[in-house]
């Protein structure tokens, strides 16, 4: 054993756990007697597919470090990295899908995805990773807070004329993120007008810094921590009653992560999403005109999976829709990943457009109209995709189709 | 060119590996106490020609192949044994190459899976019928036929999953293919039909344990998926065994699947139904000390699947205590099992109940059902004789479930649970070959050997000496130069 491999070396009952069935790569799931579908790992169906690019490989991996079996290597962080983090592998380990049952091994390994990073931040600790691609960005991350070689100055660019101004400082904060800030302000912008008719309060800064998702996915968790405590200051400097967002990366990590390093954590954190359902199943706000073509939508694993968050989407999609809303084959807690997360669309932007152009096609498949999802990342991925096969199918925010609904 | 260079070039660099980070994860299977060696290269070949040139460089440089489906075996069925051999994952041929509505039957790549292949069936109407092994629905179709595996699901209806093979393709350890089935028959388009042609020379590479060749293209027959079913789950306190043998016997009589469209019947023996209600794994089951039954029928029509059932229940309440049920959460488990789960991993998930300071060693054979109750005990037997080393082992022994088969057999599912403690290790393993030899001695076979069954099948000298020298035989006939899953059988 090794003390440089510290978080898998305090795992070791996990990484024991795992009795190598396999179903992590791919398993028939629902119900024998009604639909059934394949819930699948991305890197199963893409990449070269060895055992290693999937759960019961990085169970064996890991297990060969600890066993000094094997050292790490920048080779080995390559394969660590290409995962999506999407934890589709949690989904299926030994879910017998009844309460009535109960399957230790399930208990006992737990979340994956920790796992995962922590396989990531011990490879970053030995020297060996993260991406090089992963080092460029955090080098402009450490200097202007963002991960998209922009000026932090910059950040609230994208804020539309009408707010500039008259924005009133509501007790919601609203966590723009930064692919909303400097990529795809239009998500950002139409959620000012969607909360504005919904008479809620808006409170953002300037000085709001990345969330840190994209360092505690590829193992910096020092960075992580670095802009985690710069965002709590923000956060207690305004007092807010609930912070929301409109990404369902950013949602994640303010939710499921800060309270894990930050102490004292108390801020409610809410995604748009939930905002909206709540809103309209409150009558706080009307539907004026619904929602024309047939809807799908595609969840986030950050959003679903990672946080557990289904039906809102659904529920506001159900009451904006003027025709059909058809799910996909692959839906909520064994939804295919749309192959951005986890560092792959920096590091292996091939890889995620091709998982991407997979989810498309499932989408497709369905009939829609429209692709809808509730995270700018997802959505990027798979707008590119659906431009690069050509599909016909609209790939949008759920919030512009609230926003024409509202 | 080296041997990695040549591998590479045929399957390209994406798919070939020497890196001992990628080739680790190959050293593992589902059994826990074999040595876990890393081979030296894995490749992913995508068709038949790739095997086909694969086995020719292995040949040249005399190296090992060992081929993988899902590498879900027990047994260390897909495990290397020494680090000088090729390892050769299949499960990028997962095709599905024809599904035949007509003749029912489905062709396939042998490396795609139980899961996927359903999941399309399913979509058509139709099944496999045996779901596969009971090890995962991620072991593939070829590592299946290497093992005539069951548990998976459907096996009282529909027997082991080789059973239902009627094409097959394979690569000889010469390089050469051969084509087995109907289509031994240069004018039959289609595989239909097994039998017909002479010898049925399939056999030879059905339950071989992947030593015989590569399967590459197997065709299977596919079955309408009945719209109804029904299951009923109960306890049996008073001699589990023979109550159990008596009822399955009974049933038979009345025509089993054939009449009374019994699709899966398990029984789980008393010790591990106190394992399960202690683990929490059947929550329902709290509480209840006995052995259990439960049994799923299937039909095409209500009415029928209504008298079926009642004659079901009618000898099942002969033989058992009480019904447990009829809801999930009153302990009848069909609904979940057949109805909510839609899969059936049943066996891994009670392989799953060990913890991580344990580990299963499994010992799977097959025995008539008139003989059933007979072995249980004698089970029972070599552990109160066996309890001052198997506690020196930290191991306990038992059967986790016994799946019944048409006609006259069931699978007994069974072996030991040992300590994780790698000072054990070799002491475990004795004691797991022990209880292989045992069950041999009484007249059980093997379904599934792997390294360590197929090895004590020899060393425990129950083969026949004049069978053994001819299956050496035919062994040196399509694999020469022993290539293919060295270690098996000790040939």
């Amino acid at each position: 054993m090794t003390e440089k491999l510290k978080r898998l070396n305090s795992m070791q009952d996990r990484l024991l756990s795992c009795v190598a069935v396999g179903d992590c790569r791919g398993a028939l799931k629902g119900s024998f007697a009604n639909p059934i579908l394949e819930a699948a790992c991305p890197m199963r169906d893409h990449g070269p597919g060895f055992e290693a690019f999937f759960a019961r490989g990085r169970f064996t991996i890991s297990r060969a470090l600890l066993d000094e079996k094997i050292i790490p290597s920048e080779g080995l962080a390559e394969v660590v990295f290409q995962c999506t983090l999407c934890g589709a592998c949690r989904e299926v380990c030994n879910n017998m899908e009844n309460p009535c049952m109960d399957v230790n091994a399930r208990k006992y390994i737990d979340d994956h995805v920790e796992i995962w990073e922590s396989l990531r931040a011990d490879l970053v600790d030995a020297g060996v990773a993260p991406m090089a691609r992963h080092k460029e960005l955090f080098s402009h991350l450490n200097l202007e807070h963002n991960p998209y070689f922009e000026k932090h100055t910059q950040r609230l660019n994208w804020v539309p004329n009408k707010f500039k101004n008259g924005l009133k400082k509501g007790k919601t904060f609203f966590f723009v993120g930064c692919t909303s800030a400097y990529r795809l302000n239009e998500i950002s912008s139409t959620f000012l007008r969607v909360a504005d008719k919904m008479n809620i309060d808006l409170n953002f800064s300037q000085d709001e810094w990345c969330c840190g998702s994209v360092n505690l996915r590829t193992g910096t968790e020092s960075a992580f921590k670095k802009l985690a405590d710069h965002n709590y200051d923000i956060f207690k400097k305004s007092e807010p009653n609930e912070i929301v967002g409109t990404c369902a990366g950013c949602y994640k990590t303010l939710k499921n992560d800060y309270p894990k390093y930050i102490d004292n954590w108390d801020f409610d954190v809410k995604h748009s999403i939930e905002l909206i359902d709540e809103a309209i199943t409150n009558g706080k706000v009307k539907i004026k005109n619904k929602i024309e073509g047939v809807i799908t939508y595609h969840d986030p694993c950050h959003l679903g999976r990672h946080s557990g968050v289904y039906d809102a989407p659904r529920n506001v999609i159900e009451a904006i829709k003027k025709d059909e809303f058809i799910e996909m084959r692959r839906t909520r807690n064994y939804a295919y990943c749309c192959g951005a997360g986890g560092g792959v669309k920096s590091a292996f932007p091939e890889l995620a457009l091709e998982i991407a152009e997979d989810r498309v096609k499932e989408a497709e498949e369905t009939g829609a109209d429209y692709l809808s999802t509730t995270c700018p990342f997802c959505l990027n991925n798979l707008q590119q995709a659906a431009n690069k096969i050509k599909s016909p199918i609209k790939i949008v925010d759920l919030l512009l189709l609230v926003n024409q609904a509202i | 060119m080296s041997l990695y260079d040549e591998l590479v070039s045929i399957v390209g660099e994406k798919y070939c590996t020497d890196k001992d980070y990628i080739c680790v994860a190959y050293s593992r299977g589902l059994d826990p106490c074999l040595p876990e060696i890393i081979p030296q290269i894995v490749l992913r070949p995508d068709s038949t020609e790739q095997v086909v040139e694969i086995v020719q460089v292995a040949n040249k440089y005399t190296t090992s192949i060992v081929p993988r489906g899902g590498g879900c075996g027990l047994m260390g069925g897909s495990k290397p044994i020494s680090k000088e051999c090729i390892v050769v994952d299949l499960t990028r041929m997962d095709k599905i190459l024809d599904i035949d509505e007509d003749n029912k039957t489905v062709t396939v790549q042998c490396g795609i899976n139980w899961s996927r292949l359903n999941a399309v069936l399913f979509d058509k109407g139709y099944y496999t019928g045996n779901m596969g092994p009971g090890s995962g629905l991620n072991a593939s179709i070829g590592g299946g036929l290497s093992h005539h595996s069951g548990g998976g699901g459907g096996c009282a209806k529909y027997g082991k999953c080789s059973e239902n093979c009627v094409g097959l393709e394979v690569v000889l350890g010469t390089g050469k293919v051969i084509t087995l089935g109907s289509q031994e028959n240069i004018y039959v388009k289609k595989p239909f039909q097994r039998l017909g042609l002479g010898p049925d020379l399939m056999g030879i590479f059905l339950g071989d344990n992947g030593t015989m060749g590569v399967k590459t293209t197997a065709t299977l027959k596919i079955f309408p998926k009945p719209p109804y079913f029904s299951g009923k789950t109960y306890l049996l306190e008073e001699k589990p065994y023979e109550n159990t043998r008596d009822m399955v016997l009974e049933m038979m009589k009345k025509g089993w699947s054939k009449s009374l469209g019994i699709y899966d019947y398990f029984f789980t023996p008393p010790p591990s139904v106190l394992g399960i209600a202690t683990d929490n794994l059947i929550k329902t089951w709290d509480n209840i000390t006995g052995g259990v039954i439960f049994y799923v029928t299937e039909a095409f029509d209500e009415r029928v699947l209504e008298r079926n059932s009642e004659l079901l229940e009618g000898i099942a309440k002969k033989y058992s205590t009480r019904e447990l049920g009829p809801s999930v959460e009153e302990g009848n488990i069909t609904d979940w099992f057949y109805g909510e789960q839609g899969h059936w991993q049943v066996y891994h998930s009670l392989l799953s109940l060990t913890s991580p300071d344990n580990f299963a060693c499994t010992t799977e054979v097959m025995v008539p059902i008139a003989q059933l109750s007979k072995i249980l005990h004698m089970l029972d037997e070599w552990e109160e004789e066996k309890i001052d080393d198997l506690f020196e082992a930290d191991a306990f022994s038992g059967v986790s479930h016994v799946v019944m088969l048409p006609h006259n057999s069931c699978y007994i599912g069974g072996g030991l649970t040992a300590s994780s403690d790698e000072d054990l290790k070799e002491d475990v393993i004795k004691l797991w070959k022990e209880q292989f030899e045992l069950l041999l001695h009484h007249g059980a076979v093997l379904y599934m050997c792997g390294q360590i069954g197929s090895q004590v099948l020899v060393d425990s000298r129950i083969y026949n000496p004049q069978f053994y020298t001819f299956f050496t035989q035919i062994k040196d006939i399509v694999d020469p130069n022993h290539i293919i899953s060295p270690g098996k059988f000790k040939f």
